[in-house]
């Protein structure tokens, strides 16, 4: 069985059911659906193919289990999850905010059947959140100097702001 | 091959031919047209000519035209490149996104790294480095006190810790969340400790005090650490090599800090044979740390009286503590709601019904002298839920006790064969389920049978009801479900005074 999912740039996909409940936000539109295609506004069809190649790539994963929270402690990105987020900046981001507008995390609240508390920590474990532990890979070990070139960041502080933070890094940097 | 060539060659004689008539039919047209018609073939050809020159004009105009194009689309490309390299996409995040981002970037990720460089690639320093980045990362990440709470201190670092401007800022952005902090390596604490040329250079030099410290968010040495900036934390580990006299150093090192802690643990390390066990008094312990709960880990320990400090504390669990004197205990700390003494020696000293209110799980594992003790006779706690009993000689006593605590939900029992245990639990009312508890039989030599969980029926709820849990039982039972109704044994039982109680 298949769904039709309409992007914000008029592009009809037809979705396998299994693939489409990846997303919790469709999985709940569906219902109410009926036969009609869903339609994503804030979702692009580049954007969304992205998100499908990965929901396909973890139709038949294993939901992950309830844990304290130790896993999402890690950085570590699979191998296919490397290469599926190697995008540019630009699509990076893009896929973050969908994920975050399809609400990809909660899906595992539904099916977890936990608090949804703690299921926010078990979700920072999945997949769905490879993209903020890639940005956060990209951050490690730079200056703020690094990170405002990578990520094209204006120095907005003003002066009063600039001498606090020096202030501040000449004892956070002391040896 | 040779027929094939004759004939190409007699079609291209014709063609040829073909092509002189043809010459010759169109040069005799042209003569005739200009021997007939001379002035429309002149405004013909200059039309043709007024045509050629616009073709021409318009040619040149398509060339200017489509080179602008290309210009034009080369720009485009070049701006559309030069927006998409100067956007700063990271902002459109929201907060919750930006945070959660910039707290995994500075989290310690189980790297190795050179123990005596300053760790500036994990918190705190690193959070310091992303609030420096622009307003908003500034604003994000003070307002995100789990981007501070988990710091790792390493050798590299003491200096920073020595100045106070640290703790300052970093009390600011922790609010009022719980932090823990990791000391990875004793020496920070001895280089600070000569660094600041505190009490403890005197000690130094003659009881070579170590400091050991934890990776799961211990604290030690305290008095190299202002700790007053902190409204909360989460654990604090004392633990003393040597330390004659814990209750002079406590009270000219900290002073009634008000320094609140989830769990206060005091832990020495012995490392040679004859040394005195650490005598601690939970009184001045208390006095100083304001704890929920207090652990004491192979020490001895004085009970305060009744009304003195630790009016805070919740729980206490003692490990190896010698001479556990419970009813003082129960006395002196009437706000606990649990007890847990694994591996120590129980005394009981009153008479009397002793009464505590609150108490609503006791855990004896292990501990001699409770099958002696007697708690059973005389301990009366109506809020107990959780029982945990290793030793019950005296199933008389025993049972009484349970008929005491009407509120008894869970009991544990352990340390004799199943034979026992059934015997006592079939003289105790209210079980109408029973649970097997093998995780001890990894201690075993044997393999574990399967491991038999059964599901709380549904009246569990109900108040008369009580679970039993068998713990470490020396034979592997197969038991079949309809055994746990043994619901039976008598229905009175008699309390020490004498008098009757029903024990439903």
């Amino acid at each position: 069985m298949s769904i039709t999912i309409v992007t914000s740039d008029n592009e009809q996909f037809c979705v396998e059911k299994l693939v489409a409940q990846r997303i919790a936000l469709i999985e709940d539109m569906v219902e109410n659906a009926g036969d009609r295609p869903i339609p994503l506004p804030n979702v692009t069809a580049s954007v969304l193919r992205k998100i499908l190649e990965y929901c396909e790539h973890h139709k038949n994963d294993p939901l992950p289990p309830y844990d304290d929270g130790s896993r999402s402690r890690t950085t570590h990105i699979s191998e296919w999850d490397q290469k599926f987020i190697t995008v540019d900046q630009e699509m990076l981001f893009e896929i973050i905010l969908a994920a975050n507008y399809l609400e990809m995390k909660p899906l595992l609240y539904v099916r977890l059947n936990v608090p949804r508390v703690q299921c926010l920590t078990a979700c920072n474990a999945v997949a769905g959140d490879i993209g903020c532990k890639t940005v956060a890979n990209m951050i490690k070990g730079k200056s703020p100097e690094e990170i405002r070139k990578l990520f094209n960041i204006v120095n907005n502080f003003t002066p009063e702001e600039e001498a606090q933070i020096r202030k501040e890094a000449e004892w956070a940097e002391d040896r | 091959m040779e027929l094939s060539a004759n004939f190409i060659d007699a079609n291209v004689r014709i063609l040829g031919l073909l092509k002189k008539q043809f010459i010759t039919h169109e040069e005799s047209n042209s003569s005739y047209y200009k021997r007939q018609n001379p002035s429309v073939l002149r405004s013909l050809e200059a039309e043709n000519s007024v045509l050629q020159e616009m073709l021409g004009a318009l040619e040149t105009t398509l060339k200017s035209q489509e080179s602008a194009l290309c210009k034009t689309l080369d720009d485009v490309k070049q701006v559309r490149t030069r927006v998409s390299t100067s956007c700063c996409f990271i902002n459109r995040l929201p907060n919750e996104i930006l945070t959660e981002i910039l707290c995994k970037a500075s989290r310690y990720d189980g790297s190795i790294y050179n123990k005596f460089d300053l760790n500036v690639n994990f918190a705190p320093h690193f959070s310091l480095r992303l609030s420096h980045v622009c307003r908003r990362w500034r604003a994000v990440a003070i307002s995100s006190p789990s981007l501070w709470t988990e710091i790792k201190l390493c050798p590299g670092s003491y200096q920073i810790l020595l100045q106070g401007e640290f703790w300052q800022s970093l009390s600011t952005y922790v609010r009022d969340a719980p932090m823990n902090i990791s000391i990875t390596d004793s020496e920070i604490c001895t280089e600070l400790v000569l660094a600041r040329g505190y009490h403890w250079d005197d000690e130094m030099s003659y009881s070579d005090v170590v400091v050991k410290c934890y990776p799961d968010g211990a604290i030690s040495h305290m008095q190299s650490y202002d700790l007053r900036t902190f409204k909360t934390i989460n654990s604090i580990t004392l633990d003393f090599h040597f330390e004659p006299d814990l209750v002079s150093l406590l009270n000219s090192e900290y002073q009634n800090l008000d320094c609140r802690c989830h769990t206060l643990r005091v832990a020495p390390t012995y490392r040679s044979r004859g040394v005195d066990i650490l005598e601690v008094d939970l009184s001045v312990l208390l006095y100083h740390f304001d704890a929920e709960v207090v652990e004491c880990i192979k020490t001895r320990i004085l009970v305060p009286s009744e009304g003195s400090y630790g009016r805070g504390v919740t729980e206490i669990r003692f490990t190896e503590v010698k001479a556990v004197p419970l009813d003082q205990l129960l006395m002196a700390f009437p706000e606990i709601t649990a007890l847990c003494c694994t591996d120590c020696n129980l005394e009981w000293q009153r008479t009397d019904i002793t009464v505590h209110a609150k108490l609503r799980r006791l855990e004896l594992e292990r501990s001699t002298g409770s099958m002696q003790c007697r708690w059973m006779n005389y301990l009366q706690c109506p809020a107990l839920e959780e029982l945990h009993a290793s030793e019950w000689a005296n199933e008389g006593a025993f049972i009484n006790f349970i008929a005491r605590s009407p509120r008894i939900r869970t009991l544990t029992l352990s340390g004799r064969d199943e034979k026992s245990l059934w015997g006592l639990a079939g003289r105790i009312t209210r079980i109408n389920h029973a649970v097997h508890d093998w995780r001890l039989y990894r201690q075993m030599k044997v393999p574990p049978p399967p491991p038999k969980w059964y599901p709380i029926p549904p009246d569990y709820s109900s108040e008369s009801s009580l679970r039993l849990v068998f713990r470490r039982g020396s034979l592997a039972l197969d038991l079949e479900p309809s055994q746990f109704d043994i619901v039976g044994g008598r229905n009175i039982v008699e309390s020490p005074s004498g008098t009757s109680l029903p024990l439903s």
